[in-house]
C-alpha cells in the first residue's frame, strides 16, 4: 500500500515538474504594433515593440526585413494606472520605410534575453504605388486633449512642487511631480517634462505609488521626484510640468447622455474588466499640465570665498586616505579622496593637493555614486627624501549655514626606502673607496664567487626526466604488475581452499592435455589404443569434475552424480554412448573405422565443452 | 621453498626498477664528468664542436677578464641545445661582471632550478639581488603543509624530486607485492608500509608543488633598466609602477609585443615583451 502511495507521489511530482518546466520554458510575449497598415511607397510608418512589466529590455534587432528599411528611433518608457495598479512598459520605436510595392508581414519576432525566450505577434503592411487606399489618414498627430476638454474635473490632475523657492546657484532643489488619479484607467503615462531653461537637466527616477485622501476623495498617486539646480542667478518660473498619457473612457451608451455619466455612473466600483466584455472603451490621448512655481536663484556670495573654491554647494564630509605608506622610490602610492554628504555632486571637483613636488603625478580617476564622489590619485615618489604626502584641501559653500567651509586633510606620513644606488651596505665584501670611469663592471663583480671550472653533466636544453614518456610508464607498469600479481595470488589461494574450483581448473587442464594426445592417437588408426585413450580422458575429466577417484569412474558411477547436478539428458546419453563404445572397442574387439573414431572424438569435445560452459 | 623462490623473484624484479631508473635518469646535479655521454653528447658532436672545449675556452676568457668573449663562448653552448647548472652559473657571473644584473639574475635562477643546493650559486644570487637593493624574495607560503614540504625539499631540483618520488613508489609497490605473496612476511613490514605510504605522499605533494611553481607558472626577470608597468598594453597608457632591472615577476600573459606581469606584491601591469625574459 505504502509502495503504491510512494509511486503515486513520484508520478505526481514528475508530472508537476514537467508542467512547471513547460510553463517556465514557455515563450514570453511582447507586442508589435504599427501606426498605419497602408502606406504609399516612400512614405514611412512607425513600428512599436512593447514589453510589459519592465523598462530595461534592450531593443531587438529587426533590421533584416526584406523590402523594408527599418531604423531604430529609440525607446519610450511608460506606466499605466489600471484599477489602482501601476504597471510599467517599454516600447522600442522603429521607422519603417518600404522599398517596394506589395504586402509585407512584419513579425512574428522571436529572440532570447537572459535565458528567456520572447515571441511576438505579427502585423501586416500594405504598400501601394500612390496614396494609400481607404480612408485618408491624417498626417497630423492626434491632437492631445486637456483635462478640461475631457471634463475630468478633479478626477485627474497634476501637482508640481519644490522644497524651496529661494536657492543659491548650484544648490540642489528637490522637485516633486504628483499625478493624482481617482477611479480612472490611465495608460501609457510618460515621464513628466517641464521647461528648464537656466536650470540643470531633469532626470526622473522610478515613481513611487501610494494612495492619498484629498478633499474626501481617495486618489491613486504617482510621485515623480528629481532634483535640479539653478545655473544662473535670477527669478524664474519653473513649469508647468506636463505628463502625456491615454485615458480610457467608456464609449457613450444610449442610457448615458454625457461623458460625465460615464465617470459618475450609478456604480462607481464597477469592474472595468467586465466592462471590457459588455461595453467599449475609447482611448483619449491627453496632456495633463500642472501649475508653475516661482523660483529665485541667488548667486553664491563673493565675501569669504576661498581661493580654491570650485563651485561645490552642499553639506559634505571629506575622507583622505593613502596606501601604501611604506614604499620604495619608484613605487606608486594611491591617494583616495572620498566626498560624502548631501548636495550637488555635479559641481564637486577633486580636492586640491597642496604640494606635489618630489612626486610624479598621474591623472586622477573619478567615480560618482549616490551621495558620494571618489577620486583616486596615483603618485610616485621620485626620491627617498619624501616623508609625507601632500595635504588635500576641499572647499564648498554650505547653503544652510550660508557660509563657505574648508576641510583640509593630511599631510599623511610615508616612509620611502632607498633605491639600490643608496644600498651599498648589502653588498658582500669590501667595496673600493673610489671607482674610476669604466670600472663599474669590476666593482660589480668584485665579490662574486669564481666560475665553475667543470661543466658538470650536460643535458639537452629543456630536457628533464619528469617530462619524458618513461615517467608515466614507470608509474603505471608496476601498478599493472601489482594488480596481476594480486589476481594470480588470489587464484592460487582459491585453488588451495576451494576443491570444486580446483577440480574444475584441473579437469580443464587435463582435458586440454589429453585432447592433444587423442588427436595424435587418431592418426595411428589403432581403435584399441584410441578408445583406451578416450576412456582414460573421460575418466580423468569426470573424476576431476565430480571430485571422485578417476580410476573408478564408469557410466553407472558417474550418471547418478551427473544427474544430481542437472546435466542435460542429451549429454548423459553421449557420455553413456562414449563409455559403451570404449568398452566395446577395448574388450569386444570391435573395430570402428576412422570416421567413427573422429565422430567419437568430436562427441567427447562436445561433452567437455558443455561441462566447461555450464561450469558443472 | 617454491614460495620463497617466487617471493625472491618478485623482490628482484621490483628492486631492479630503481636501479634502472637511477641509471637512466641520474640527476643533473651530479659531479662533473669530462667524458659525458648520452643524447646531449650526440647532439654536441653533430655540431662539430666539443662542448667541454667550448666551456673551457669560455672559462679561459673569463680568467683573462674578457667577459664579453667568455659569455659569447658559453652562449654558443646554449645555442647548441645544451645546458648545465655550471654553464648557467658561469654565464651569470659573466653578465654580472658586465653590469647586466637582469641577465645575471636570470641565469642564476635557471641554474638554481638545476642545482638549488649549490652554495656558490646561492651566494652569487643573493649578491646580485643586493645590487638592486632587494633581498631574494622568499615569501613563505601561507599553507603550513606546503611551507614545510617546500623547506624540506628546497635543496632538491624538480628532477631529483621526481626520481625520489618514483623510487619511493617502486619500493612501496615492492612491499605491497611481498604482502600479496606472503601475508605473514608482509605483516612484518606493516609499519614500514605505512611509513612508505607517508613518504610517497609527501614526495608526490612536493613534486606537485614544485611542478606548479616552476613549470605551470611562468616566472621572469626584468632585464632592462627603468621598465614601466602600465595599466594597459598601450604605449600612451598611464604608468602604474616602475620595475628595476633584475626584479623577478610572474608572467601572466604575452600579447602582441607586451607581457602582463604580476609583481611580488600582487600588482599587475603590462610591460614590453623584451623587457623581461622567462626563466
Amino acid at each position: 500500500m505504502s509502495r503504491r502511495i510512494l509511486v503515486s507521489l513520484l508520478i505526481i511530482t514528475a508530472v508537476f515538474a514537467a508542467i512547471s518546466g513547460y510553463a517556465a520554458a514557455a515563450d514570453k510575449k511582447f507586442e508589435v504594433n504599427i501606426d498605419k497598415n497602408r502606406v504609399a511607397i516612400g512614405e514611412k510608418a512607425q513600428l512599436g515593440i512593447s514589453f510589459y512589466g519592465t523598462q530595461t529590455m534592450p531593443a531587438p534587432d529587426i533590421s533584416n526585413i526584406d523590402g523594408l528599411e527599418v531604423r531604430y528611433i529609440g525607446p519610450s518608457t511608460m506606466m499605466t494606472v489600471l484599477n489602482g495598479q501601476i504597471s510599467t512598459s517599454v516600447t522600442h520605436l522603429y521607422s519603417v520605410q518600404p522599398l517596394k510595392i506589395g504586402k509585407f508581414q512584419i513579425g512574428p519576432f522571436a529572440f532570447k534575453y537572459k535565458s528567456d525566450s520572447y515571441t511576438s505577434n505579427m502585423v501586416l503592411l500594405e504598400v501601394s504605388e500612390s496614396q494609400p487606399i481607404g480612408p485618408p489618414v491624417s498626417s497630423q498627430p492626434v491632437a492631445l486633449r486637456t483635462s478640461e476638454e475631457l471634463n475630468l474635473g478633479d478626477r485627474m490632475f497634476l501637482v508640481l512642487s519644490v522644497e524651496k523657492t529661494v536657492a543659491f546657484v548650484n544648490e540642489l532643489i528637490p522637485v516633486t511631480v504628483k499625478l493624482y488619479v481617482n477611479r480612472l484607467n490611465v495608460s501609457d503615462i510618460q515621464l513628466p517634462t517641464f521647461e528648464q531653461e537656466n536650470f540643470s537637466k531633469v532626470e526622473f527616477k522610478e515613481p513611487k505609488q501610494y494612495r492619498e485622501r484629498l478633499n474626501g476623495l481617495l486618489y491613486d498617486v504617482l510621485e515623480f521626484r528629481t532634483s535640479i539646480f539653478g545655473t544662473k542667478p535670477g527669478d524664474y518660473r519653473l513649469g508647468p510640468a506636463e505628463i502625456k498619457c491615454n485615458v480610457m473612457i467608456r464609449k457613450s451608451m444610449p442610457r448615458s447622455a454625457s461623458m460625465a455619466d460615464d465617470f459618475f455612473g450609478d456604480d462607481p466600483y464597477r469592474n472595468p474588466f467586465a466592462d471590457d466584455f459588455f461595453t467599449r472603451f475609447e482611448r483619449h490621448p491627453m496632456a495633463l499640465k500642472s501649475k508653475d512655481v516661482q523660483l529665485g536663484i541667488q548667486p553664491v556670495p563673493a565675501a569669504g570665498r576661498p581661493a580654491d573654491y570650485t563651485g561645490a554647494v552642499g553639506d559634505y564630509q571629506f575622507i583622505y586616505t593613502a596606501s601604501p605608506t611604506k614604499l620604495k622610490v619608484g613605487d606608486p602610492v594611491t591617494l583616495k579622496m572620498d566626498i560624502n554628504g548631501t548636495g550637488n555632486f555635479n559641481t564637486v571637483l577633486m580636492p586640491r593637493l597642496d604640494d606635489t613636488g618630489g612626486f610624479k603625478v598621474y591623472e586622477a580617476q573619478v567615480k560618482t555614486e549616490e551621495n558620494r564622489k571618489s577620486f583616486t590619485q596615483v603618485l610616485i615618489p621620485e626620491t627617498d627624501t619624501a616623508t609625507q604626502l601632500p595635504k588635500a584641501v576641499f572647499s564648498y559653500f554650505d547653503p544652510n549655514a550660508r557660509q563657505f567651509k574648508t576641510i583640509d586633510q593630511g599631510p599623511i606620513a610615508i616612509k620611502v626606502e632607498k633605491a639600490k644606488e643608496e644600498a651599498p651596505s648589502q653588498v658582500i665584501g669590501p667595496v673600493p673607496a673610489a671607482a674610476g670611469p669604466g670600472q663599474k663592471s669590476d666593482d660589480l663583480g668584485r665579490d662574486i664567487i669564481f666560475i665553475k671550472e667543470s661543466p658538470g653533466r650536460w643535458r639537452a636544453k629543456g630536457d628533464a626526466f619528469y617530462k619524458s614518456k618513461a615517467m608515466p610508464v614507470l608509474f603505471i607498469l608496476p601498478a599493472i604488475l601489482l594488480i596481476a600479481l594480486y589476481i594470480y595470488q588470489g587464484r592460487q589461494n582459491r585453488m588451495r581452499s576451494d576443491s570444486v574450483y580446483a577440480g574444475r581448473i584441473a579437469s580443464f587442464k587435463a582435458s586440454r592435455r589429453e585432447m592433444k594426445g587423442l588427436k595424435h592417437k587418431l592418426k595411428t588408426g589403432d581403435p584399441k589404443v584410441f578408445y583406451e585413450a578416450i576412456f582414460t580422458a573421460l575418466q580423468d575429466y569426470l573424476g576431476y569434475r565430480l571430485g571422485m577417484p578417476s580410476h573408478g569412474i564408469t557410466y553407472d558411477v558417474a550418471s547418478g552424480a551427473l544427474d544430481s547436478k542437472g546435466v542435460d539428458t542429451r549429454i548423459l546419453d553421449k557420455v553413456r554412448r562414449l563409455f559403451t563404445i570404449c568398452d566395446e572397442a577395448r574388450f569386444a574387439f570391435l573395430k570402428p573405422d576412422n570416421s567413427r573414431m573422429r565422430d567419437d572424438l568430436k562427441e567427447l569435445k562436445e561433452v567437455v565443452k558443455y561441462f566447461e560452459r555450464r561450469k558443472i | 621453498m617454491k614460495k620463497y623462490l617466487k617471493t625472491g623473484v618478485v623482490v628482484i624484479l621490483f628492486a631492479a626498477w630503481p636501479a634502472i631508473l637511477a641509471v637512466s635518469a641520474a640527476p643533473e646535479s651530479g659531479p662533473a664528468s669530462s667524458g659525458s655521454s648520452g643524447p646531449a653528447q650526440v647532439q654536441a658532436e653533430s655540431a662539430a664542436q666539443d662542448p667541454n672545449q667550448l666551456f673551457y675556452t669560455g672559462s679561459h676568457y673569463y680568467q683573462k677578464q674578457d667577459y664579453v668573449n667568455a659569455v659569447e663562448q658559453y652562449v654558443k653552448l646554449l645555442d647548441m641545445g645544451l645546458e648545465s647548472s655550471a654553464l648557467y652559473y658561469n654565464i651569470g657571473n659573466g653578465f654580472l661582471k658586465l653590469g647586466k644584473i637582469g641577465y645575471a639574475i636570470l641565469c642564476y635562477e635557471k641554474a638554481k632550478r638545476l642545482t638549488p643546493h649549490d652554495s656558490d650559486l646561492k651566494s652569487n644570487l643573493a649578491y646580485a639581488h643586493s645590487l638592486i637593493g632587494e633581498a631574494v624574495d622568499e615569501t613563505p607560503d601561507k599553507n603550513i603543509v606546503i611551507r614545510m614540504v617546500g623547506k624540506v625539499y628546497s635543496d632538491l631540483s624538480l628532477g631529483s624530486i621526481a626520481v625520489i618520488t618514483l623510487a619511493s613508489y617502486l619500493i612501496l609497490c615492492l612491499v605491497m607485492a611481498i604482502f600479496i605473496i606472503n601475508p605473514i612476511i608482509g605483516r612484518k613490514f606493516g609499519l614500514a608500509a605505512v611509513l612508505l605510504w607517508a613518504i610517497f605522499i609527501t614526495n608526490t605533494l612536493a613534486f606537485c608543488v614544485r611542478y606548479y611553481g616552476e613549470v605551470l607558472i611562468k616566472h621572469g626577470v626584468i632585464v632592462k633598466k627603468g621598465v614601466e608597468a602600465k595599466y594597459e598594453p598601450i604605449d600612451k597608457s598611464t604608468t602604474f609602477y616602475q620595475l628595476k632591472e633584475g626584479n623577478e615577476v610572474r608572467i601572466l600573459k604575452t600579447k602582441e609585443g607586451w607581457r602582463q606581469i604580476r609583481r611580488f606584491d600582487g600588482k599587475t601591469g603590462w610591460i614590453k615583451k623584451d623587457a623581461a625574459e622567462e626563466i
